[in-house]
């Protein structure tokens, strides 16, 4: 069932908002599994979103530290600090307001404040010009610029340290570095196929290890005495919905994202796909979507390309891009 | 623009790019019916933000894998569907497009009633076939049913495949809800109809030995089709001479253009240095682009073989050149594109009138569909391949 049958999204504790029932089942949901926590304003139910008072009082409160913090460091010019700030809000988003979220977001808040007061944090004591972050996003930058090894890379961090005056506070060597630049990520999914293409292992088949139909194991036979099972081939998926929350993390693209609407059009004149026919037949048959002009348009590209000059014919990748 | 999915193979997933992309489909399907609650900056508050997907933009082969039409054979072409008339030619053994373009032109046209220049004595009735909306699609891919997906499924076919339907599966993005509304679902990626109609055009009318379309069979295939008794082959006794037809440039013109493309500067960003791609000797361009392409197709065409060619076909090959300069515009005019919809099919007309069927493949008659499309989802630049192509470059790094 979906809700184009009739049903609705069902907020008992368990559902979380993500099935839709019919009404019967909800009542009987509710009544057995309870409601589900911090479902205060009904978002999934036609209310709009309008955060209360104490909402906006700790979202203004800590957006106000945020943006103060964010003039400074422009006036640093640190790139790298406002990634970290921007990052930072997604997880104060989540801390206080969000409650759809499913990871725990207090751990990846706690690292993101974490990050933040290593960017603020000089390099050593008395250093005005180079945060413990700059230095790391840019060892970061470097290694691939020039293909660096990681033993290498590991060498030159060491080096520096040397140089650097007693008690600086610059990561030990790339592992460690890496590790700092982990929670900025936004991470990906990794789901095993065999190379048939018949079937995906995910979700409720994600602990299945053969193909429903053919039998076939979607890992490889072992070689040797190694344990570890090595599926025959991964598929690599990287979930839209924290790169679109992204976008709107950054000032500068959060404005962009508006830009389809206001935009001064010119009638008879078409510089943008929102002034073409598609555009606005979708929006007038979707007026509870296009309502709202901060939601995203998307278009979806694919096609193959040989990773390995174009002689390598046998070996073709396919990328399914999303543009917005 | 950011990569959503990385499917890894040997082999191309074919139609079976349904199975990879349900994780996205279904994320789809989650941000359109609840969405997402967002932090937007720029406001400093908290909205639900839903997505939608408008398109997909594909090169051909693409289409028919991500649509489930297709686009292979006699019914290549997604929007005439069944009601082609295409039909493969006796000798070259390709799909041919050729004869067919007549009914799209207005009913009193003059072309219509010409028997000598077009196919053999043949006037044209019919009119164009009609165009499905989304809603008729839906019920028309409703009717087949579910298929097995899996590589080793390969073999199995809804019942009259390639003669009265090209289906080869219900596509994954019509379980999305908006899907069936949308005025343009898949779009037709100009980029390679560009660079593929100016490969044609440039290698027949330069003879490029064993990339024209001009060929000995095409000749056998001539004969069958037109009253063009100069361009038949001759036999003279046990040897056989083709005949140059006039749209095929002479060799020392040929060398013209080899040098005059030599010598070419372009400004700034404009081109790469096509000068650098020229081989006068052997009389050959390696490694053209896209892109390059794209700047011989809208600029050079009408300059490279003016006053070499006759000139009702240099005057066809202009029309071609400016029709895709007109459409790839940056600013388009409503009122001009309907223009430009009667203009792209007189040009291919007169197109059929000077090249040989095997000329004709469905990318020669794809460009018919494209004013439709920039009609609807505007401007192209936003709807074609550039961009991604650039992006590949970075993930395959």
């Amino acid at each position: 069932m979906n809700f184009t049958d009739g049903g609705i999204r069902c907020p008992c504790r368990k559902c979380k908002n993500k099935r839709f029932l019919h009404q019967d089942v909800i009542t009987m949901h509710l009544l057995t599994k309870g409601f589900m926590e911090d479902y205060l304003c009904w978002y999934a139910h036609g209310e709009l979103f309008v955060p209360n008072e104490s909402m906006v009082e700790r979202v203004v409160g800590s957006t106000s530290s945020a943006s103060n913090v964010h003039e400074a460091g422009n006036d640093n010019s640190n790139p790298y600090r406002n990634m970290v700030i921007d990052a930072m809000r997604m997880s104060e988003g989540n801390v206080s307001e969000c409650p759809i979220v499913e990871e725990e977001p207090n751990t990846d808040a706690a690292r993101f404040f974490d990050l933040l007061k290593d960017s603020d944090e000089p390099l050593w004591d008395d250093c005005t010009n180079h945060s413990k972050l700059l230095v790391v996003a840019q060892v970061f930058t470097i290694k691939p610029d020039h293909g660096l090894s990681e033993a290498s890379c590991d060498k030159i961090i060491e080096w520096a340290r040397s140089i650097l005056p007693k008690g600086n506070k610059l990561k030990e060597n790339f592992y460690a570095v890496k590790s700092m630049m982990k929670p900025l990520g936004l991470g990906y999914q990794k789901i095993d196929m065999y190379h048939n293409f018949y079937m995906l292992y995910y979700l409720e088949n994600a602990k299945l290890t053969e193909c429903m139909t053919y039998g076939h194991s979607c890992y490889k036979p072992r070689t040797g005495r190694g344990k570890t099972l090595v599926a025959y081939k991964k598929l690599r998926y990287f979930p839209i919905t924290p790169r679109l929350q992204r976008l709107f993390m950054s000032p500068r693209s959060a404005e962009h994202m508006t830009w389809h609407q206001s935009h001064d059009a010119v009638d008879g004149v078409m510089v943008h796909p929102s002034d073409g026919e598609a555009w606005k037949h979708f929006n007038s048959i979707n007026p509870h979507f296009s309502a709202e002009s901060r939601n995203v348009h998307l278009g979806l590209c694919t096609g193959g390309f040989n990773l390995f000059g174009s002689f390598a014919a046998l070996y073709s990748c396919w990328p399914v891009i999303l543009t917005v | 623009m950011f990569l959503s999915m990385f499917i890894p193979s040997p082999s191309s997933p074919g139609r079976n790019i349904d199975v990879c992309l349900r994780p996205l489909i279904d994320e789809l399907m989650h941000m359109w019916s609840s969405g997402a609650l967002t932090y937007d900056i720029s406001r400093k508050h908290n909205f639900v933000m839903r997505a939608a997907l408008m398109w997909t933009i594909n090169n051909f082969p693409t289409y028919g894998m991500v649509s489930g039409w297709s686009t292979h054979g006699k019914l290549a072409c997604p929007y005439c569907m069944e009601n082609n008339k295409a039909f493969t030619l006796t000798n070259g053994g390709k799909a041919s497009f050729f004869y067919y373009h007549r009914r799209f032109l207005p009913p009193n046209h003059r072309y219509r009633k010409n028997r000598k220049d077009f196919f053999v004595g043949r006037v044209e009735k019919d009119v164009a076939p009609p165009c499905l909306s989304g809603e008729e699609l839906h019920d028309v891919v409703l009717e087949y049913g579910d298929i097995v997906f899996g590589l080793q499924s390969g073999k199995q076919k809804f019942s009259g495949f390639g003669l009265t339907h090209n289906w080869v599966k219900r596509s994954i993005f019509w379980e999305l809800p908006y899907w069936k509304t949308n005025l343009l679902c898949y779009n037709l990626d100009v980029m390679h109809i560009e660079k593929n109609v100016f490969e044609n055009i440039f290698n027949t009318v330069i003879d490029v030995k064993g990339k024209t379309k001009d060929n000995i069979k095409a000749r056998l295939d001539l004969a069958l089709f037109y009253n063009r008794k100069n361009m038949e082959l001759v036999c003279d006794g046990s040897r056989v001479a083709k005949p140059r037809a006039s749209f095929v440039l002479e060799k020392n013109a040929q060398l013209l253009v080899y040098k005059w493309l030599k010598s070419l500067r372009f400004p700034d960003g404009h081109a790469s240095n096509i000068s650098r791609l020229v081989n006068t000797e052997e009389c050959k361009l390696y490694g053209m682009k896209s892109h390059d392409c794209h700047v011989f197709m809208q600029t050079l065409i009408p300059l490279a073989f003016h006053d070499l060619l006759p000139k009702g076909i240099w005057d066809a090959l202009t029309e071609i050149s400016f029709f895709f300069r007109d459409i790839c515009s940056n600013k388009l005019n409503v009122d001009h594109i309907e223009r430009f919809e009667t203009n792209i099919i007189e040009t291919i007309c007169k197109l059929e009138m000077i090249f040989p069927p095997s000329f004709f493949n469905s990318m020669e008659h794809i460009p018919v569909h494209l004013p439709f499309e920039v009609n609807v989802g505007g401007p192209v630049q936003y709807r074609w391949m550039y961009p991604f192509e650039r992006l590949d470059i970075t993930v395959a790094m």
